[in-house]
């Protein structure tokens, strides 16, 4: 039982009075005796169950454990079905009504058989009925008027205890698992209690008798076993093998030399008698409240505590620990409370420390964001100053860079197509032109349109991209003067956007004689060479758009051998078309590529 | 354990007393979940707050990088007139001076100029220009000159005079009549030109490209375009 650490009482109870026992740093000190008085009708008017309840009030915080030692306490063994859970409490709780009906306390204690083997164990569990020890104290006379002043002083109750309930715990630490007769002298008289194979069997306090003279005790366990041989509570065989022994706890007893050594019984045999003080039954120290004498009786070994725990309530029920419980709720229900109370105020602690860190944190996001508004702003008002956005104006330039590069280096072109020229005086250009290829200016799509750039291959009648060449030999219309004029051309894709944008490559016209006295073979040869001498300067696309001598229409040839026709210049054109001449790097790589 | 109902009325004023300390600890409870999701939602939005700011701020930054990378060359630009209305007198005016400082006494470097329509660029303004468009005045001038030296001094000339963003984006060479000059010296390159070879007539087109915002509330900073002028031509007469 928990005990919440309050102090505690022990009340002796017996046939002649009540002993008030407190426990104190590990010794109890006694507090109150009180006599009992001779009738117990008018107990509680008496001037002892008064100066009881004055006590009583002395003590408002101790609880109270009962040790009683009553003169009718009963056992019976008797065996039950071996039935669990539900079943066996209400078994056990109709065996108790039979055999002791109107008796407030009761108790029923399962006799376990102990077993040394393996097989002794197997035969236990085997069994269909169980050996139960009931218990209980039929009419508590002595107990009445003293249960009445607790009672109406409302006072707390832990558990009621008898010295035969303890006793089988006392003869363990003797002898376990042995069986003998524990005696020892009381303030109520002498207790006797028979344990047999470790299990109370039977328990009797003889108050009428003097306790304390040897020879008196001797007659008395003399009386006792012979009358648990006839009642067939003791079996007889124990007496005979002599494994029956007497345990005299010797404290209160005058002269204990006197005690016999054996027990000689009239019927024959005898029961060895061993003596034994309560210091070594580890019982503790029992003081009285004014002089601190020990006192002389053998009380003190049912104080331990130890011996209670194991029995956990004893004879007491829920109505007599009806105050012991209230007060349970009660504190149950303060620590209920109390904790939740603190549970919750560890919570809002853990909550509110919790803040810290993370008011740390927002004070820094505070500076952070102040110091990142007034960036913003610096940002955002230097941004605003600017007349166009960052990718409008990166466009802008981008696009203006590469307009500037669409100009035409004239001397450039013109130093290519002169170095080209071969030495022979029978070929001579009369006319030269270029422009920018691209119909898209800025790498859009589209061309035409009034006032746009010209696309070059539709103004000097070169076929549009991707558009086949006319071989050598096929007639060609006449082609339109250059300069003429912008007009409608095939739109040439382009890729790029401002960024990257792709500068149109040159796209010129070349028109020139030969003389008429050259062969054909040769004046096509000169040509030939001169468009060969233009494409190593320029590393350049050349076409021949028109030889001086081709072939007629159907393959046929045909020439009037006048004078006037044989010196006239045979005219011839050429087309190139020139990606970058600007750039002297890009012309070496092509060369390059040309020669590789 | 259990009790009696009047045993339970002995608890009164425990369990009264009990109750109330369970309701301050929901209470407490409650308080203290409220404070503790109170501030885990603060803090999410702190967190995601200055997560936008951060990103934000980069993009700002990053504008603010891209528009000091380009702000000189844009300057640049716009001090040359590639940026606004085309100055159409301005750069005419310009180009005359070019071709009167070319001219030899007597013998205009050009003989005439056609001024075209001023139009877009044929595609449209590239991707990320929406709001401007990219316009393109055109300029054909014609020449007759001795020969491919003079012709070149004669290019090298306008190209470097021009003003704007302009370009000399396409030419034509053609040999004249034979017999149509005389012994003499070529004006300022001092060559000799031949008596009875037939002179060289040249015809280029120079272009001029602006950058006008289509609207000009819509680029502060940048000049409405100027009116579109009709077709003009000019000569620059000996």
């Amino acid at each position: 039982m928990a005990r919440f650490g309050s102090p505690r009482h022990v009340l002796y109870i017996g046939p002649r009075g009540l002993i008030a026992l407190r426990e104190q740093r590990g010794e109890f000190v006694e507090t109150g005796r009180f006599e009992a008085s001779a009738s117990a009708a008018d107990a509680a008017e008496t001037s002892q169950a008064q100066a009881f309840a004055d006590w009583l009030r002395g003590w408002p915080n101790d609880r109270f454990e009962l040790l009683v030692d009553a003169i009718d306490e009963e056992q019976h063994a008797d065996r039950l079905p071996r039935v669990k859970g539900r079943d066996h409490s209400m078994l056990i709780a109709r065996r108790i009504e039979q055999r002791y009906r109107d008796a407030e306390f009761t108790l029923a204690t399962l006799l376990v058989p102990t077993a040394s083997s393996r097989e002794a164990r197997r035969a236990i569990a085997a069994e269909t009925t169980v050996q139960v020890l009931l218990s209980a104290i039929r009419s508590p006379a002595s107990l009445a008027p003293w249960l009445a002043v607790l009672r109406t002083a409302e006072t707390p109750i832990v558990s009621l205890h008898t010295p035969a309930l303890l006793a089988a715990a006392v003869a363990k630490r003797i002898a376990p698992h042995e069986s003998g007769l524990l005696v020892s002298l009381h303030p109520g008289g002498l207790r006797q209690t028979l344990v047999l194979g470790g299990h109370l069997r039977f328990s009797r306090l003889a108050a009428s008798i003097d306790g304390r003279r040897p020879e008196a005790v001797s007659a008395e366990l003399k009386r006792s076993i012979q009358y648990l041989m006839m009642s067939q509570t003791l079996p007889q065989e124990l007496v005979r093998e002599g494994r029956l022994k007497i345990w005299i706890v010797l404290d209160g007893l005058a002269e204990p030399t006197r005690l016999p050594a054996a027990l000689v019984l009239d019927q024959g045999g005898s029961v060895a008698v061993e003596t034994h003080t309560m210091a070594s039954l580890g019982a503790p120290r029992l003081s009285d409240a004014d002089d601190g004498r020990r006192t002389s009786d053998a009380l003190a070994l049912w104080l331990d505590p130890k011996l209670r725990g194991k029995l956990r309530l004893g004879y007491a029920n829920a109505s007599l620990r009806r105050f012991e419980l209230i007060g349970l709720w009660r504190r149950a229900l303060w620590g209920m409370g109390a904790g939740a109370v603190t549970v919750a105020a560890l919570a809002s602690a853990w909550v509110e420390l919790g803040r810290l860190p993370a008011d740390r944190d927002l004070r820094q996001g505070t500076e952070i964001t102040s110091r990142n508004d007034a960036e913003w702003k610096r940002l955002e008002a230097e941004i605003a100053s600017h007349p166009l956005s960052g990718a409008e104006m990166e466009a802008v330039v981008e696009s203006a860079r590469a307009l500037e590069r669409r100009q035409i280096d004239a001397a450039q072109l013109l130093t290519a197509l002169a170095t080209a020229m071969p030495e022979d005086v029978e070929l001579k250009l009369s006319e030269i032109a270029w422009s920018r290829a691209a119909s898209a200016v800025l790498g859009g799509g589209g061309a035409g349109g009034d006032g746009s750039i010209m696309p070059p291959s539709a103004a000097i009648g070169m076929p549009a991209p991707g558009q086949a060449v006319p071989p050598p030999g096929a007639e060609l219309t006449a082609l339109p003067p250059l300069g003429s004029g912008p007009t409608a051309g095939t739109p040439t894709p382009s890729a790029g956007g401002a960024a990257g944008l792709q500068i149109p490559p040159i796209e010129g016209v070349l028109r020139g004689t030969v003389e008429g006295t050259l062969g054909k073979t040769d004046a096509n040869a000169l040509v030939e060479r001169y468009a060969e001498g233009i494409r190593r300067q320029c590393a350049c696309e050349v076409e021949v758009r028109q030889w001086p001598y081709e072939r007629g229409p159907g393959g046929t040839w045909s020439k009037d051998f006048d004078k006037e026709d044989l010196e006239r210049p045979v005219p011839f054109s050429l087309t190139l078309r020139w990606p970058e001449p600007s750039d002297e790097r890009a012309i070496a790589r092509r060369q390059d590529a040309s020669r590789g | 354990m259990l009790l009696a109902v009047e045993d339970f009325k002995r608890l009164r004023g425990t369990l009264a007393v009990c109750g109330c300390l369970l309701l301050i600890t929901a209470a407490l409870l409650q308080h203290s979940w409220n404070r503790a999701s109170a501030r885990d939602a603060e803090l999410e939005r702190a967190r995601l707050a200055q997560a936008e700011m951060s990103r934000q701020l980069a993009g700002l930054r990053g504008e603010a990088a891209r528009l000091a990378g380009h702000r000189d060359p844009y300057d640049a630009l716009v001090a040359r007139g590639g940026v606004g209305a085309f100055q159409k007198t301005r750069e005419i005016d310009r180009f005359e001076s070019t071709v009167r400082g070319l001219s030899a006494p007597g013998r205009s470097a050009v003989s005439r100029y056609v001024l075209r329509a001023r139009a877009p660029v044929p595609g449209g303004a590239p991707a990320g220009l929406d709001r401007l468009t990219v316009t393109m005045q055109q300029l054909v001038f014609e020449t007759e000159l001795p020969h491919e030296e003079s012709f070149l001094r004669v290019w090298r000339g306008i190209a470097t005079g021009l003003g704007g963003l302009s370009s000399i984006e396409a030419c034509e060479l053609k040999l004249g009549e034979a017999g149509g000059q005389q012994d003499g010296v070529d004006g300022e390159g001092g060559k000799k030109v031949r008596k009875g070879w037939p002179p060289l007539k040249a015809s280029c087109t120079v272009a001029w490209y602006a950058f006008e915002p289509k609207d000009a509330s819509a680029a502060p900073g940048v000049a409405a375009p100027g009116t579109m002028m009709p077709a003009m031509g000019g000569s620059s007469g000996s």
